[in-house]
C-alpha cells in the first residue's frame, strides 16, 4: 500500500491517519487535455507554417500582432491547462483511520467538503461498466450510510475494488474498536457495582 | 473608437487572467494535499504565468494599433 503520512488536508485531526488519497482515474481528464494539446499543436503550427503560407505576416507592424495573438493565444491555454489540473487535483476522496472526507472542487470558486464516519457505513458498492472502464480498471464506489439519503459517490476512481476491501476492512476495524470501547466501559462499571 | 475598444477588451482579458492566476495560487497553498508537489508546480506556475503576461503586456503595446486598423481590409474605423 502506498505511503500517504506526507499527505496532509486542512481540518485533519492531531492523531488522525490518512489512508488513501482518491482522484478520478487519468482516463476522466484526458480528453480534456487532449483538446489541450491539440490547441498546442495548432498554435506551434500556425507559428511555424502561417510566416510560410503568407509571407506578409513577418513584415514589419504585421510581425507584431502575430506575436501577440499567438502569445495571447499560448497564455490563455497555459491558464486552461493549469485550471483543468486544480479542478482534478483537487477533486478528492481521502480515507482516513476514522473517516472518509470528500472534497468537490468545481472550477476555482466552488468547494464542498463532506465527511462520512467509518462506522457508520452500512453498504458499498462498486460499478465498473463499459469496455474502457473494465479494461483500466476504474469505476464509481457507492458508500451507503445509515441514514437513507446520506451516501457517498466515489466518482471514477483507480481500482475500486481494492479500495472496497479497504474501506471494508477499515469499517470492521472500527466496529471492533467500538465494541472494545463499550466491552471495557460495561467490565468497569461491573467492578465498581460490586466493589461497592 | 476602435482602438479603446481593443484597449477594453484586452484589460478585460488581463484582468480575468490576474484574477485566475491568484485563485489558482491561493488554491495551491491553502489546499495542497502534499506540500513536496507546492515546490515543484507553483514556481513553474509563477515563472511561467509572470513571463507570458509580461511578455504579452509588452507585445500589446508593440503594436500600432492605428496603423493596423487604418489597413485593415474592412475599415472598421
Amino acid at each position: 500500500m502506498k505511503d500517504f503520512t506526507k499527505y496532509h488536508f486542512k481540518g485533519q485531526e492531531d492523531r488522525e491517519k490518512v489512508l488513501l488519497v482518491l482522484h478520478r482515474h487519468w482516463f476522466d481528464i484526458l480528453s480534456q487535455f487532449l483538446v489541450m494539446i491539440g490547441m498546442l499543436f495548432l498554435l506551434f503550427g500556425s507559428f511555424i507554417i502561417l510566416p510560410i503560407v503568407f509571407p506578409a505576416i513577418s513584415e514589419g507592424a504585421n510581425h507584431n500582432l502575430f506575436l501577440f495573438l499567438e502569445n495571447l493565444f499560448f497564455m490563455l491555454t497555459w491558464i486552461m491547462l493549469f485550471l483543468i489540473w486544480v479542478d482534478y487535483y483537487f477533486d478528492v476522496w481521502i480515507v482516513t483511520d476514522n473517516r472518509i472526507v470528500n472534497i468537490d472542487q468545481k472550477g476555482l470558486f466552488s468547494r464542498e467538503v463532506s465527511e462520512l464516519e467509518l462506522d457508520k457505513i452500512q453498504d458499498i458498492t462498486t460499478d465498473v461498466k463499459g469496455v474502457i472502464p473494465t479494461f483500466l480498471n476504474f469505476g464509481d464506489l457507492q458508500v451507503q450510510t445509515a441514514a437513507e439519503e446520506e451516501r457517498f459517490l466515489f466518482h471514477n476512481i483507480p481500482d475500486p475494488y481494492d479500495v472496497k476491501n479497504i474501506i471494508m476492512n477499515l469499517h470492521k476495524n472500527s466496529e471492533k474498536k467500538i465494541e472494545n470501547e463499550f466491552g471495557n466501559m460495561l467490565k468497569e462499571k461491573v467492578l465498581h457495582e460490586d466493589s461497592v | 473608437m476602435m482602438t479603446g475598444l481593443i484597449f477594453l477588451l484586452y484589460a478585460i482579458i488581463i484582468i480575468m487572467f490576474v484574477v485566475t492566476y491568484f485563485f489558482i495560487i491561493y488554491h495551491l497553498v491553502r489546499y495542497s494535499l502534499k506540500p513536496s508537489l507546492n515546490n515543484i508546480v507553483l514556481p513553474i506556475f509563477i515563472i511561467g504565468s509572470t513571463l507570458l503576461l509580461i511578455s504579452n503586456v509588452a507585445l500589446f503595446f508593440s503594436v500600432n494599433w492605428q496603423i493596423f486598423l487604418a489597413n485593415f481590409p474592412i475599415n472598421l474605423r
